[in-house]
């Protein structure tokens, strides 16, 4: 079921449009107060936000919380309306354009006095245009699995109360039905690996023509996920062979990115630490082989250039900013000399420098001999 | 600001004469990195279609139904940037203009300073992926 949010501080006027939007068929969360508001938006699975400008006094015209609620970050994804008894240019303005980063703050702007038929056109608009979500994608598991969103939610959202746990599972199907938006039906397969706010699995699309696309699905918390196609896209090389990025969908709290893995068989597909711990010798040599001569020889290799006749001491001194400001000789023979009045109170040990090695004699020890770092400047 | 001639930001205005108050503030105010076209409401799809443009300044005091120009321009070139200017804004036709896709609406000024921020604003503004919103119920 579709579900709204409708802030307002008037409670007659939430009274009366619950029960319109209700019998439209919507399930209705109502919020009287911004923080009201704002604590709904951040625990409720929600596709569309109706937000009264004025949520603290109809009579102050300074009061524009309900503005400022739709433009907050936090909530971009999900699609907002705004709501005032007081229209104005400004206030358009500030809620349907400008678009900095293709979202505007809200996606259509109503008086309240347009009636609720108004409303539910704006409604349907927001869902059909802006969330756009595939509300007829059927959803399989593998039975081996035992997963199903709520597991998943719990792996992502652990400590949850169930309440809200029962959200993000919902937002979780939500973030599903966003990426497979041209799919007729998806398998999930087993779960491949869990850690550090993400899982992997396995994913067969069909199209509604029913050709399949086999994908590798990651989705976790938004900045697990942010860090991750960030890292992809600054570093993977642009072979053909190798996985691609195919799509990416966001809610609230999740985020989830679709490979695809041209050579690989997803049903049989495993991560590498299980191989390692599983494997036997003549299955894991293979693959270390091939991730090291070809995956990652290819992620090493992208941007970089190879220069013949370079100095790699002098890369050295560049990289660790030794190359213009180094020391001076008397300021480096003065250092050593420090650290060797230092080192003399550590133990029995004799030491000498002439400039060109240093001399250690250890108790019934034979010497070490070392260079001199002075001799090097 | 771009010194290149060649590549300097392309603007089409829209309803407004050539040597209107306004198109002299306008072209004044961009002439260093800017240059602009005029065209009548009539000419506007063939222009876009002719040529990329920047940006589109329809001037609602002179054309028929701003917001309707809106979505014409949008359906000939998708993902073109287009903005609407007037000289007495009201809260009902900034709706329409903004639903039907413009990636904003501003009053008209004829402060070079002021107008040329402005063009600047919305020159980096990203023009709506989403159709243009229908008529209302």
């Amino acid at each position: 079921m579709k579900s709204i949010l409708l802030a307002d501080n008037e409670p007659d006027f939430l009274a009366v449009r619950v029960q319109f939007l209700e019998r439209a068929g919507y399930r209705v969360y109502t919020a009287g107060s911004p923080a009201e508001a704002q604590r709904l938006l951040s625990d409720l699975r929600l596709h569309v936000a109706i937000l009264d400008i004025r949520l603290v006094d109809d009579d102050d015209d300074k009061d524009t919380s309900g503005l400022t609620l739709a433009k907050d970050p936090a909530y971009r994804l999900v699609p907002k309306i705004i709501l005032t008894q007081h229209p104005t240019f400004d206030a358009v303005r500030e809620a349907l354009g400008p678009v900095l980063d293709g979202l505007p703050p809200a996606v259509a702007f109503l008086e309240k006095k347009e009636g609720v038929e108004e409303m539910l056109h704006a409604i349907e608009w927001a869902l059909a245009h802006h969330l756009r979500l595939n509300w007829d994608l059927a959803v399989h598991w593998d039975p081996q699995g035992r997963l199903g969103f709520l597991a998943l939610a719990n792996a992502l959202s652990d400590g949850l109360p169930t309440e809200l746990l029962v959200q993000r599972a919902g937002e979780l199907e939500d973030l599903f039905r966003k990426l497979f938006y041209e799919a007729r039906q998806i398998r999930i397969g087993r779960l491949l690996w869990h850690g550090g706010g993400r899982l992997c699995m396995p994913v067969w699309a069909q199209s509604p023509q029913g050709a399949t696309d086999q994908r590798l699905l990651v989705c976790g918390t938004r900045d697990a996920l942010t860090e991750e196609t960030t890292r992809l896209r600054r570093l993977a090389p642009s072979t053909q062979s190798g996985v691609r990025l195919e799509s990416t969908a966001e809610t609230v709290h999740f985020s989830a990115v679709v490979y695809s893995l041209p050579d690989a068989d997803l049903e049989t597909v495993q991560p590498l630490r299980d191989l390692f711990l599983g494997g036997s010798e003549r299955r894991v040599r293979p693959a270390f082989a091939h991730l090291v001569q070809e995956v990652l020889r290819a992620w090493h290799q992208h941007g970089r250039t190879v220069a013949e006749g370079g100095d790699l001491i002098a890369l050295y001194r560049q990289r660790a900013g030794l190359a213009e400001r180094g020391l001076p000789r008397a300021e480096v023979e003065r250092r050593v000399q420090v650290l060797l009045q230092a080192a003399r109170c550590l133990g029995p040990v004799e030491m000498e420098g002439d400039g060109a090695q240093l001399t250690f004699r250890f108790p019934q020890e034979s010497r070490l001999v070392c260079p001199d770092p002075v001799a090097t400047v | 600001v771009n010194e290149d001639p060649a590549a300097k930001a392309t603007l089409l205005l829209l309803g407004e004469q050539p040597q209107s108050a306004w198109a002299c503030a306008l072209r004044e105010a961009v002439a260093e990195w800017g240059v602009v076209d005029v065209a009548t409401e009539g000419e506007a799809t063939a222009a876009v279609a002719r040529r990329g443009y920047d940006l589109v300044l329809v001037d609602a005091g002179g054309v028929w139904d701003a917001a309707a120009l809106v979505r014409a321009l949008r359906a000939e070139r998708p993902g073109i940037r287009v903005a609407v200017v007037t000289a007495s804004p009201t809260w009902k036709r900034a709706r329409e203009a903004l639903e039907a896709g413009s990636v904003d609406y501003f009053r008209k000024s004829l402060d070079r300073t002021a107008l040329r921020a402005i063009i600047e604003s919305v020159l980096a503004l990203v023009p709506p992926l989403w159709p243009p919103k229908g008529d209302r119920p």
